[in-house]
């Protein structure tokens, strides 16, 4: 696929795209979102950037293999849950910390842990499709 | 410290990957060093007469605590465990000298001996499930040691399935009496339960149990698997036989015997399975020619004894079962480490093809002099001590009993002298077939002494006055566990050597038998039964493998679409039976449901519910895949407005993702399908019809069902109210996802891990293919 149109839109959407993931993600806990449908738009601002540059391309932006973030997600998912039992407390019981109105948790760990997952999954997949194309 | 003895009997199979650098004779050495501590504290226990037990609680949700306890007899089992596996070991160092999976040889070694140890320690009969079937892995890769050898690793497999298909007896056994007594540890199960009533469910699972213990300990028709086992390295066969593995089944037998002292059928079964079993294995033992293989035949014979005797129930059967089980031990280990001395000295498995060893080598002829005499149970032995005690306990019995038992013992004894007497001879006989190339080195005198050591031991252990203390301490033991089923009738003394009547004509008969059998040179043949069995284990196996591979075939076809159709078809018929069930409940609600006066139908709903009836129909008419797809999208985007109107905004916006990430997956997907067209033969066609139809009647009706129908009240208001301010959440949906219901999304996402690094792997295992 070789789209003018496609390449340069790619260029200014997908980082909007990510930003709007990582957005989703964040606000997840509060607002409609979550790491699961953030993961997603991750996935597909990177999904984005093949379409228009070619896998090759896209993977060189994103450093790690999709493997990595899968990886990198579990770790993240279970370390959260396991915080607790630090704390003497059954696995995965929320953990947290209050800064004036803003309020930190073990969940909002877990959920980037999702996010991480998701995107990952997606990605190793599709991206292994389109590489064939 | 009965923790410690059990973690020290199992350290050095951790302790072999530790000490890496260390190179091998030396740290096979090394690593036996804890369980010579273990064996020594032990010891001192023993000697205190300390009874020891630990208890933690496990996983307390389901009842299962670590509790170990040790009596008397526990810890001189204990001992022997140790003591038998540390000296195999050292037989093992030399005798695998130059074998390349060491590694592998000693950590099943150790995990072998410290999961036996958990067997006889084990407080609770779970826990003791456990190492049971942890004592069945390993001794399937001790079995398998030589597992380049087709043969070796068919009776591996032989072993498993059968003492683990027992061990899943045993589970089976022990869950029902768990339901029908509420305890499984074993001194509540003595004590406060009365077994009096039987029920058929508890007789069940007597019998459940009862099978686990045949299989374990080879007990006639499962006996099979352990002379098969033979192919395994000797040390390996030697512990199998001596203190470990088919000794785990009749320990069990040892521990439940007091619990189930009331239950007829405890006491039939295992007279009857051991009792033939004593006899056949005898019976086979004489004209076997594999000196293992015979050994094998032996062992199952004395197993069938020990079966038979614990059956019987008596205090003193019990008694004279436990000196048995002891004396085998140590005669048992010491010939079968013979039998492998032989093996590496000459090379030779088979008793017909060491004619001229003993001229050879005097030594060899003593030491197998000496370890036989306590399997045939001379005076002045171990076996012999053991022996007469038995005969002892039988005459507390009632005569009838007392005959049929005594003439099988008599015939028994007398197959297994004759064994001896041929395993004596044949190698004496005639002419040098052991050729001159054949040295023995030091290594063989090095192997040779530790047969000797254990014929020597147990010859001179019935000469010291400590073994009479043990014993008489053991009975004690034994006697304030047992509760006495019917006192034994006044104890008369009777004459001592009316007693060695029996072993007389044993032995006499025994010897002439041997005389006869080398006199006649009989080739070996296998036993008609024994093949049977074999066979009929065999016909199962490949029976079973043949059948699931054209279950498989039918089912996995490589076709998606007929892999849809039986998912499809299968839920159909679960949920239509689970339906016709409950018809009562669904008519009366789902009925009030629909018509519901608070429903009504909007515009949007119509234009909306109109956008998907039309994609529907473009998927089921369109003609290419492309367009069937596209419009599967706008089904799925009509689907997402649908939860938006619903206030489901996370639903709707997940949706709308997925479908446009599925739609685009889609695409490329297609470009690795066959070209393939969508019409096809009106009968599929009317099928794939009469199945989606009926699938999609049905699962509307089940999401009706599911939300209209409510057994249990709602949980959503305990949500509603506890995850702003426990949650620290707004939004519901993902408070669940991440916080109340957090474990089943960690589940969750380890499953989509898992699925897309599969998918991956088979995408590029396509492509590199391609490549080649």
């Amino acid at each position: 696929m070789n789209s003018l149109i496609l390449k340069i839109a790619g260029k200014y959407i997908a980082p909007l795209l990510f930003l709007f993931a990582i957005y989703l993600l964040l606000t997840g806990h509060n607002q409609p979102g979550g790491g699961f449908s953030g993961g997603l738009v991750a996935s597909a601002s990177f999904i984005l950037l093949a379409f228009a540059y070619g896998v090759e391309r896209t993977q060189n932006w994103m450093r790690i293999s999709p493997v990595y973030i899968i990886a990198l997600g579990l770790l993240l998912a279970c370390g959260s849950g396991l915080i607790s039992i630090l704390f003497g407390q059954p696995f995965m019981t929320g953990i947290w910390i209050t800064f004036n109105s803003l309020s930190l948790g073990t969940p909002m760990l877990f959920d980037t842990g999702v996010f991480c997952v998701v995107s990952g999954t997606t990605l190793l997949i599709i991206l292994e499709l389109i590489k064939e194309v | 410290m009965i923790l410690a003895i059990i973690l020290l009997a199992f350290s050095p199979a951790l302790l072999l990957f530790l000490l890496f650098p260390i190179k091998k004779p030396l740290q096979s050495v090394i690593i036996s060093i804890p369980p010579l501590l273990a064996l020594f504290i032990s010891i001192l226990y023993f000697h205190q007469r300390e009874a020891l037990s630990y208890q933690l609680n496990w996983l307390p949700s389901l009842g299962l605590q670590l509790s170990f306890e040790s009596s008397y007899f526990q810890l001189l089992f204990g001992i022997f465990i140790l003591a038998i596996g540390i000296l195999i070991h050292f037989f093992a160092i030399i005798y695998l000298q130059k074998d390349t999976s060491l590694n592998s040889w000693f950590f099943w070694f150790f995990v072998f001996m410290g999961s036996m140890l958990g067997i006889v320690f084990s407080a609770n009969l779970f826990l003791l499930f456990l190492f049971w079937e942890l004592t069945s892995l390993a001794s399937f890769f001790l079995i398998g040691h030589y597992h380049e050898q087709e043969e070796a690793r068919k009776s591996a497999w032989e072993a498993l399935l059968i003492t683990g298909g027992g061990g899943l007896c045993l589970l089976a056994g022990f869950i029902m009496l768990f339901i029908s007594t509420g305890t499984v540890n074993v001194s509540d199960l003595q004590g406060k339960f009365d077994f009096s009533s039987q029920s058929l469910f508890l007789n069940i699972s007597v019998f459940l149990i009862i099978l686990g213990i045949m299989t374990k300990s080879a007990q006639y028709p499962f006996h099979f698997w352990l002379p098969d086992a033979m192919t395994a390295p000797a040390p390996a066969s030697a512990y199998l036989h001596s203190a470990t593995m088919v000794k785990a089944g009749v320990f069990l037998a040892f521990r439940l015997s007091p619990i189930f002292s009331n239950i007829p059928l405890w006491h039939i079964v295992l007279i009857i399975s051991g009792g033939f079993t004593f006899f056949w294995g005898a019976f086979c033992s004489v004209k076997e020619d594999s000196i293992k293989k015979a050994l094998a035949y032996t062992t199952i014979s004395t197993l069938g004894l020990l079966t038979c005797l614990i059956g019987i129930g008596t205090p003193e059967t019990i008694y004279s079962a436990m000196l048995i089980l002891f004396a085998h031990a140590i005669y048992k280990a010491g010939l079968f480490l013979f039998a492998g001395t032989i093996e590496f000295s000459t090379h030779r498995k088979y008793l017909s093809k060491i004619r001229g060893l003993w001229k050879k080598q005097p030594l060899f002829f003593i030491i197998a002099f000496l370890s036989l005499c306590s399997l045939v149970g001379l005076p002045y032995t171990f076996g012999f001590y053991a022996k007469e005690e038995f005969i002892h306990s039988l005459f507390h019995l009632n005569s009838l009993y007392l005959a049929i038992i005594l003439l099988l013992i008599v015939i028994g004894n007398c197959l297994i002298t004759g064994f001896a007497v041929r395993f004596l001879l044949t190698p004496l006989y005639k002419k040098d077939e052991i050729e001159e190339e054949i040295h023995f080195g030091i290594l063989s005198y090095l192997l040779a002494s530790i047969p000797l050591f254990f014929a020597i031991f147990s010859i001179s252990i019935s000469f010291s006055p400590y073994l009479k203390d043990i014993f008489h301490n053991l009975s004690n033991d034994l006697l304030s566990n047992i509760t006495i089923r019917g006192q034994p009738e006044n104890i008369k003394e009777h004459n001592p050597y009316l007693m060695l009547l029996p072993s007389i004509v044993a032995w006499f008969g025994g010897f002439a038998l041997g005389l006869y059998l080398v006199w006649q040179k009989n080739k070996a043949e296998e036993h008609a039964i024994t093949v049977l069995a074999t066979r009929i284990y065999q016909q199962t196996i490949n029976q079973l493998l043949l059948q699931s591979d054209r279950i498989t075939r039918f089912f996995q076809n490589g076709k998606l679409r007929s892999y849809l159709q039986t998912f499809a078809f299968a839920v159909l018929i679960v949920t239509f039976v689970a339906m016709i069930a409950e018809w009562e409940i669904i008519q009366n609600n789902i009925v009030s449901h629909i018509f519901h006066p608070e429903h009504k139908t909007t515009l949007y709903d119509f234009v909306l519910f109109s956008i998907i009836i039309a994609g529907i129909m473009g998927v089921i008419y369109a003609q290419t895949k492309l367009t069937a797809v596209i419009c599967l999208g706008i089904v799925g985007y009509g689907m997402a407005v649908v939860f938006l109107i619903y206030s489901a905004p996370d639903l709707a916006m997940t949706q709308f993702i997925i479908e446009t990430l599925t739609v685009s997956l889609f695409v490329f997907v297609f470009y690795h399908l066959p070209e393939q067209h969508l019409r096809r033969r009106k009968f599929t066609k009317y099928q794939n019809v009469f199945i989606s139809v009926l699938f999609g009647i049905v699962m509307g009706f089940l999401t009706l069902s599911a939300s209209s129908i409510q057994t249990h009240p709602s949980i959503s208001s305990y949500f509603t109210t506890k995850s702003l301010h426990e949650a620290h959440g707004g939004n519901i949906v993902n408070v669940i996802l991440v916080d109340f219901r957090g474990f089943d999304t960690l589940g969750e996402i380890t499953v989509l891990a898992i699925a897309g690094i599969g998918t991956y792997a088979l995408l590029r295992y396509q492509r590199l293919r391609k490549h080649e």
